[in-house]
């Protein structure tokens, strides 16, 4: 290095001592600096549950005007409960939402005014997914309610009856009025008779959706414009319903802290069972963030009945009815057609690839909303975590299956420890027994 | 003395390359690269400065020709896992604001690990293709 300003450079034998203390130096001070394995340890630690720390409420949803109207809201929690909507007047929402069952029903596939072939997952903290249900067929928590209350083998009710009964009914009238102000029907509540609603994609045509063919098209967008309304009070209602903070959050808030006393909210094993599942097992590539999902869709192998592929088209089937939805983000009924979700919504691919994906599901509550996977397959915890363990039975679908699955070959104390994590990410308050 | 300061300002850089490590994102701003064939110089950043993991995002796309000029191109964009064997879930819906100067809106990776995102600029037929590599923590 030159240094211009000095004129008389020191001679040799006064350098080198020189630029040995200057070694001497650095690595006294790199060795007193250095932390301590320990140091290290929890320094990672603290970085890798940080992100927990920074849990935001759910956001805003522009596609529904009324989220978080309040009247909007009560009005949705009475509908939530009312069996009426149904064709047997037996099941309503919180049929298979059970608030005393963490909001599922504790079946393998749900039981409505027919059997389904899916299982109930939770509707807490629902507000915070970009798509609904196991396919994700509705990518707007309102336009999801939509869905159960038409399907045949749920509430199979239908659109005119459900505008009827609200309009028919003091108490829900009452209710609607105050969030939405006037019916904008002008038509003399028992007009409508008859039962009808709009073909679904996929389901076979029937007198119902020929009734609602029928139907005049002013009074068909008539019935759309108070039945969109009807389920954006139903979105407005479960956006009350959030998966509250868990000791796991308790936990990494004190870690980030440092507080050794707040620390203790995980047992040693659950806290070794996070180390299972972040490092280890690597979990978090698909369940990660704060909620412990990507939000998107993997096909995880499971095989179908008889050993083979299964035949639930899971991701495949729900794009085309997302594309012509009138009640998606980018549909008719949406008040934020150019948003982020509609921009989605627009942009998704119907690859073959997406056959047989189901989205990740949220781990939060997962202690609570046994049986497990999108048919109630496995009864337990400890059978998923058999299936990651071993992937025994899983099917090779070539590139189909991710990639990133391997056999974990846990010890058994590993899976205790990861069971045992994923018990800690219930919420600790009680569920609102709404 | 010289050296003590030396190594004192040394010290505190590799604090800061430390520090500057721990980000979950990274900073994105103007990457650029030669399309295969040499023909464009093709430029993109993410607005807001980072990619999300998990989210939608949207891309500033520039794309200029040999003289440097903006190309007068189409221009679409896609990202891919290598080492998965699949890609985004999603298209992104491209915008033209000008020659040679695009907006990619809807972008979603999805997964950590290796993308491969590749940006394609088409003069009539012939297509050259851009790629560049993202590592999502
Ligand atoms: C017969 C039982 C049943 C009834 C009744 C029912 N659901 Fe569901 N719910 C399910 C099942 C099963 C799924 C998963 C559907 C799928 O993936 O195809 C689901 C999914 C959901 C989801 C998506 C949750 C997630 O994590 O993706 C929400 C929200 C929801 N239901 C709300 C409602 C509302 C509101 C009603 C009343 C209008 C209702 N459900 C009625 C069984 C039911
Ligand atoms: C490739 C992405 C991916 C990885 C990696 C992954 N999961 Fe999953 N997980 C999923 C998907 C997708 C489902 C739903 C599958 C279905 O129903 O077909 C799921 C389902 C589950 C369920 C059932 C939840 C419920 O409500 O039914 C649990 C529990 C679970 N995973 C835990 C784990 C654990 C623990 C690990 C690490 C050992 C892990 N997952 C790794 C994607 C993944």
């Amino acid at each position: 290095m030159m240094l211009p300003s000095s004129p008389k450079r020191p001679n040799l034998f006064l350098r080198i001592p020189l630029v040995l203390c200057g070694v001497g130096i650095f690595f006294l001070i790199a060795q007193y600096s250095r932390p301590s394995e320990e140091q290290v340890a929890h320094m990672r630690l603290q970085k890798s549950v940080k992100l927990f720390t920074e849990r935001k409420g759910v956001a805003v949803d522009r596609t529904n005007r009324w989220a978080q109207d309040e009247n909007a809201a009560a009005l949705g929690e009475l509908i939530f409960h009312d069996a009426r909507f149904s064709s047997n007047g037996e099941v309503s929402c919180a049929t298979c939402h059970d608030p005393a069952r963490a909001f599922t029903d504790g079946a393998k596939v749900a039981v409505g005014v027919g059997t389904g072939t899916r299982n109930t997952p939770t509707v807490l903290g629902a507000a915070r997914q970009r798509w609904q249900t196991w396919d994700g067929r509705a990518d707007t928590l309102w336009s999801q309610a939509a869905e159960p209350m038409e399907a045949g083998v749920e509430m199979n009710f239908d659109r005119v009856s459900a505008v009827q009964l609200v309009r028919n009914d003091p108490t829900l009238l009452a209710a609607y009025e105050a969030a939405f102000g006037e019916m904008p029907l002008g038509l003399p509540p028992v007009e409508f008779a008859e039962r009808a609603r709009p073909l679904r994609l996929d389901a076979a045509a029937d007198d119902l959706s020929a009734a609602w063919d029928a139907l005049v098209p002013s009074r068909r967008e008539a019935m759309d414009a108070v039945f969109s309304r009807i389920v954006k009070s139903l979105g407005a209602f479960q956006r009350t319903l959030d998966a509250k903070p868990s000791r796991f959050d308790h936990y990494a808030k004190a870690i980030v802290d440092r507080d050794i006393e707040g620390a203790k909210s995980l047992s040693e094993s659950e806290a070794r069972g996070w180390i299972v599942f972040h490092e280890v097992a690597k979990c978090d590539q698909c369940h990660s963030g704060t909620e412990f999902t990507d939000g998107e869709f993997h096909n995880l192998g499971l095989p179908g009945a008889d050993g083979r592929l299964p035949d639930d088209r899971g991701r495949h089937g729900a794009i085309p009815k997302l594309k012509v939805d009138p009640f998606s983000s980018a549909g008719l009924f949406s008040d934020d057609v150019d948003g982020k979700q509609a921009t989605l919504v627009r942009g998704l691919k119907s690859d073959p690839e997406t056959w047989g994906q189901m989205r990740t599901p949220s781990l939060r509550n997962v202690g609570r909303t046994a049986p497990y996977m999108h048919d109630g397959r496995f009864a337990s915890l400890e059978d998923v975590i058999q299936f990651y363990d071993t992937l025994e039975g899983a099917i090779a679908l070539d590139h189909h299956r991710e990639a990133v699955l391997r056999p974990l070959g846990l010890s058994a104390t590993q899976k205790a420890d990861l069971i045992a994590f994923l018990r800690s990410l219930d919420s600790v308050e009680p569920i609102a027994a709404k | 003395m010289n050296r003590c300061i030396h190594l004192f300002f040394c010290l505190v850089a590799m604090q800061c390359l430390v520090a500057c490590g721990g980000s979950s994102s990274i900073d994105t701003s103007w990457e650029t690269a030669k399309s295969a064939d040499g023909t464009y110089q093709v430029a993109w950043r993410v607005v807001g400065g980072l990619i999300p993991r998990a989210d939608p995002f949207d891309v500033e796309i520039r794309i200029l020709d040999a003289q440097g000029k903006p190309a007068d191109v189409e221009c679409t964009i896609d990202a891919e896992m290598p080492e998965h064997g699949h890609g985004m879930n999603v298209v992104a819906e491209m915008q033209r604001r000008g020659t040679g100067d695009f907006l990619a809106k809807g972008m979603l990776l999805h997964m950590p690990g290796r993308w491969s995102i590749m940006i394609d600029a088409t003069h009539g037929a012939v297509t050259e293709r851009a790629q560049f590599l993202y590592l999502m923590p």
